[in-house]
């Protein structure tokens, strides 16, 4: 048998093992394997490693946190923020905060450096305007005298 | 889904804390076998599954019963393992791990488990796992893996002969 046919009958094994086998190659299969010591010899190493995979050993669990009861951190339940925003955010806020630090002398309204103290406090009393009605014939004559 | 689980993850979904701890002491054991021999770091696999129950707590109001739970775990604690040993390189030998995690382990087994499965890609290891620790049916891996039945079938026959010749060497 060359290695080509093999190959084929090696998948069916397979799929042997997966129970997945359609009856109709079964028969093809069983008459492969009479004549066949390497196909053979692929079967039962397949149902050895199964064997093996399905008597692996189980982990160890500690002891603390088997009964741990899981309950969230606040701040991963609350601020589940994506990386970018939050990378953004801090941009911004050390953005404000340098520009806060600022040299007052270098702030572009001038501010005076030293403090402006308020001494004393006069009230001046403004008298009220008086609204006054104009007559509209008056206002007439005095535009015509401005235009000669 | 069984019954147990359909119950617990409807009582869950409604807002009950003790089926989350019912689904937490049915669940974590097998997740932490999985995760275990999958990144083959005890540590990684702890942190891993408790990752997991913290998503299922922080996604209770977006969860839908019609997914199953134990796939639901699974998925999330899979996707988990590939980021830690994809993004981190693990690199550790799961036979120098073994000691930590595992009970008891004959020399077969160990032998078994230096030689063979720790030769294999990440890829392979968790397709063999999940089929023949965790016993999954090709279909449901092909629904897990988002792939065709047949996808899984080729990859499953390769690994299983890649095992074969790793073993005759």
């Amino acid at each position: 048998m060359n290695t080509k046919d093999c190959e084929y009958f090696e998948r069916l094994l397979s799929s042997r093992l997966d129970e997945e086998l359609p009856n109709a190659q079964k028969q093809e299969l069983d008459n492969h394997l009479a004549d066949c010591r390497a196909c053979r010899e692929f079967d039962a190493n397949l149902i050895e490693q199964r064997r093996i995979l399905r008597s692996l050993p189980d982990v160890i669990v500690p002891e603390g946190w088997q009964s741990t009861p899981i309950k969230p951190k606040w701040w991963r339940s609350r601020l589940s923020v994506p990386f970018p925003v939050a990378a953004a955010i801090a941009l911004v806020a050390i953005g404000g905060w340098l520009m806060a630090l600022r040299a007052p002398g270098e702030t572009s309204v001038g501010v005076p450096d030293t403090p402006i103290v308020v001494r004393s406090v006069e009230i001046v009393r403004v008298p009220a305007v008086q609204a006054t009605r104009v007559d509209a014939d008056e206002m007439k004559k005095d535009n015509k005298e401005e235009v000669l | 889904m069984n019954s147990l689980d359909q119950t617990d993850w409807l009582e869950y979904v409604g807002g009950s804390d003790a089926a989350l701890e019912r689904i937490h002491q049915r669940h974590r054991a097998a997740l932490m076998k999985y995760c275990s021999y999958v990144t083959g770091n005890h540590a990684r696999a702890q942190d891993i599954v408790q990752e997991t129950f913290l998503r299922l707590i922080n996604q209770r109001g977006t969860l839908t019963v019609k997914t199953s739970l134990a796939d639901w775990l699974f998925i999330c604690a899979r996707n988990l393992c590939f980021n830690v040993v994809k993004h981190e390189r693990l690199k550790e030998n799961l036979v120098e791990r073994l000691p930590a995690i595992a009970r008891v382990v004959d020399q077969e087994t160990s032998r078994f488990i230096e030689q063979v499965l720790n030769r294999l890609s990440l890829e392979e290891r968790d397709l063999i796992l999940l089929r023949e620790q965790q016993g999954y049916s090709i279909g449901e891996i092909a629904l897990l893996l988002g792939v065709t039945e047949e996808t899984v079938r080729v990859r499953l026959f390769r690994a299983r002969k890649k095992m074969q010749e790793i073993g005759k060497r």
